[in-house]
């Protein structure tokens, strides 16, 4: 993460903070709170909308980082990759639980084009599994942009468990999280081409979330 | 596919299905043997207990220990079924590396490099609900980190109201399991508190480290209810040792420091390590006795735990009415043998395999490696009469899950004890 990045997502969690306390903080209290002008926050941000959901995109560079200093993250099989992203972003939400409980749908979910979360949410994900060695090669074939965003809805609907998730910690998600991941991991390895494998993956790909979603 | 149905409906599938199974076999069987004359029940069993268990395991943590702690009461399922019941404990699917850094994270609030000096991201062992680490301290000491996966908890209620469902259809003759199932709950439910499993390691601590036994300590400061942090145990298990070929005096040695720890626990009448499973004991290169796992310590009533150890003197005595009175009021026995022929069958069996098990006691020492020994008691568990009915006071899950833990165990390390102050040990706490 280079410098402005940095300052631009700390930045977005001030403002997150502030926002939960009130919706109609001004640019002034939260550069005040950060210690800078107002003058910078402003060269930053040209609105208080284009702050918050910078919140989201910082969220997935502050998890490029955490992997690049994962000495073992090479390693990883693709369950582990996948639930490390995953649980990284959930560990983010919960620290600001009620900032995020309030603006998802806003800034992440009801929006007509994709949004730089989204853009940035898929490219991790296809990251991730085209980086993988051990996917085989039947498997490979159902990797494309679509299956990308299958994903991004599943995502959503992790989303939603979690916010309504009442175990401390919110253990269960971490576990759907964990279960969801293994799944995958089960189907894109498996060399065997044979019905299950095959009835998994396309319930993988043909997410029916994407249409309640989008309503 | 996907190893673990998360939801309570799914759950109640996998158990209504196989209930649907058993009913099944039990049917198939009870035609076949009709029509051919000859039973061959524990075949059936065989197989029907495969087929639980294989369901079984796809519920992971509990389903995995209310299995084990039925299997270890023996005379409680068929031979066959607990069988294949133990198996379980080594078939526990592991946390990933990415999950357990997320949850040290959130149970302990850092990652775990800022933890501890060295922390070991393959875990070193599977333990029932969760799995264990090594790790070294910051202060030097190398710590034992057992990991909880996460929302056992949660599904502990859900799967036993549904494994409740799927005893029903084994157990027979409309036995009431539910006293048994309250008291699985309990022990379940304690099981993952690890703060208590915490408090615990360190009361036994204070009890019995001794130049003899070594037991982990607790380190509260990395340990929350789902993580578990404690010293670390040198030592190999009971497979391993016999597998290093050990002398027959080295073999002894280990045998009686295990014979008189459960004595020890005895005289003290306090809590009673309840997991006699030879996963958790490690032979020290220095000679000591390990003593780990406190998930499941037991503190009996003392009405029951003197019932439980006059057993011993009224056996020794063979004092036909006292053993019958005993028993009924360990409620073995529903009434006396008079009543009917299945209350004599159960004294019979009672009145041998209780005089077996005081047979230890009989001389000032014993050869648990004695071959005939092994032969008998493991006749009595291979013909219980009590099959597929639950009988006795509940905490007898325990207290034979104990003793016949602590008498597999010495049989398996072919130990010759001396057992003349154990005897003595139970005399003095029936005589206060
Ligand atoms: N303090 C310790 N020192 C060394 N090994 C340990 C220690 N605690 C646990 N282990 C290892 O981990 C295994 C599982 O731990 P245990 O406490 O028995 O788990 P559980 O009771 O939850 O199944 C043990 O059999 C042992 O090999």
């Amino acid at each position: 993460m280079d410098k402005e990045k940095k300052i631009k997502a700390k930045i977005a969690e001030i403002a997150a903070q502030r926002y939960v306390r009130n919706e109609r903080f001004t640019y002034k209290s939260a550069a005040r709170q950060m210690g800078i002008e107002t003058s910078e926050v402003r060269k930053h941000f040209g609105t208080r909308a284009s702050m918050l959901s910078y919140f989201y995109d910082s969220r997935i560079y502050l998890y490029q980082e955490h992997a690049e200093q994962l000495d073992a993250y090479n390693d990883f099989t693709l369950s582990e990759k996948l639930s490390d992203f995953l649980l990284f972003l959930f560990d983010e939400f919960g620290q600001h639980q009620q900032f995020v409980l309030k603006t998802y749908k806003r800034f992440v979910i009801k929006n007509e084009k994709a949004t730089n979360f989204e853009v940035l949410f898929k490219d991790q994900v296809k990251k991730i599994f085209e980086s993988d060695g051990q996917i085989s090669a039947p498997s490979s074939l159902i990797l494309s942009t679509a299956f990308y965003s299958s994903v991004y809805y599943k995502f959503h609907a992790f989303y939603h468990f979690w916010s309504s998730d009442e175990s401390e910690h919110q253990q269960q998600t971490m576990a759907l999280i964990d279960k969801w991941s293994s799944f995958v991991e089960e189907i894109f390895y498996t060399k065997i081409v044979e019905k299950g494998a095959d009835l998994g993956k396309f319930l993988l790909y043909n997410s029916p979330l994407k249409k309640i979603l989008h309503k | 596919m996907n190893d673990f149905p998360s939801t309570k409906y799914q759950r109640g599938k996998i158990f209504a299905k196989t209930g649907i199974e058993v009913g099944k076999k039990y049917a198939w069987h009870y035609l076949k043997s009709l029509a051919n004359g000859h039973n061959n029940r524990a075949d059936l069993h065989k197989k029907t207990a495969e087929e639980v268990f294989g369901q079984f395991t796809k519920l992971k943590g509990t389903a995995l220990k209310i299995a084990q702690s039925f299997s270890m009461d023996q005379g409680f399922l068929p031979d066959e079924f607990s069988e294949v019941m133990t198996q379980a404990q080594y078939r526990v699917p592991p946390i990933n590396r990415a999950l357990v850094r997320s949850i040290i994270k959130r149970e302990l609030g850092s990652q775990p490099e800022q933890l501890f000096q060295e922390f070991e991201t393959e875990a070193m062992a599977a333990a029932s609900i969760g799995q264990v680490h090594k790790a070294r301290l910051k202060d030097g000491r190398q710590a034992a980190v057992k990991i909880q996966y996460p929302g056992v908890r949660d599904t502990i209620s859900s799967d036993l109201a549904l494994a409740r469902i799927l005893m029903k259809r084994i157990v027979t003759g409309g036995s009431d399991i539910d006293p048994y199932l309250e008291e699985v709950k309990t022990t379940l439910l304690r099981e993952t508190d690890y703060i208590a499993e915490g408090e615990t390691i360190n009361r036994f601590h204070k009890r019995f480290s001794s130049d003899d036994l070594i037991t982990p300590e607790w380190i509260p400061e990395l340990s929350t209810n789902r993580v578990l942090s404690m010293t670390f145990i040198e030592g190999v298990h009971l497979d391993e040792f016999l597998a290093s070929q050990p002398s027959q005096q080295q073999i002894n040695h280990f045998g009686q420091l295990f014979w008189d720890f459960f004595h020890n626990q005895v005289r003290q009448k306090g809590e009673v390590h309840a997991d006699t499973h030879p996963g958790n004991f490690l032979f020290t290169p220095d000679g000591k006795l390990g003593v780990i796992d406190y998930g499941c310590v037991k503190t009996f009533p003392q009405e029951f735990f003197n019932d439980y150890l006059s057993l011993l003197p009224v056996h020794l005595e063979r004092d036909e009415q006292k053993i019958i009175n005993l028993y009924k009021r360990l409620d073995v026995l529903k009434a006396g043998p008079e009543s009917n022929k299945k209350e004599t069958t159960y004294l019979e069996f009672c009145k041998n395999y209780g005089y077996t098990f005081a047979m230890p006691y009989l001389e000032d020492r014993f050869d648990f490696g004695d071959k005939e020994y092994r032969e008998l008691i493991r006749g009595y568990t291979k013909n219980a009469p009590i099959t597929n009915e639950p009988r006795g006071n509940k905490h007898f899950i325990y207290t034979t899950r104990v003793h016949l833990g602590l008498y597999h165990f010495l049989m398996r390390l072919g130990a010759e004890i001396s057992t003349k102050k154990s005897k003595e040990i139970v005399f003095d706490v029936l005589n206060k």
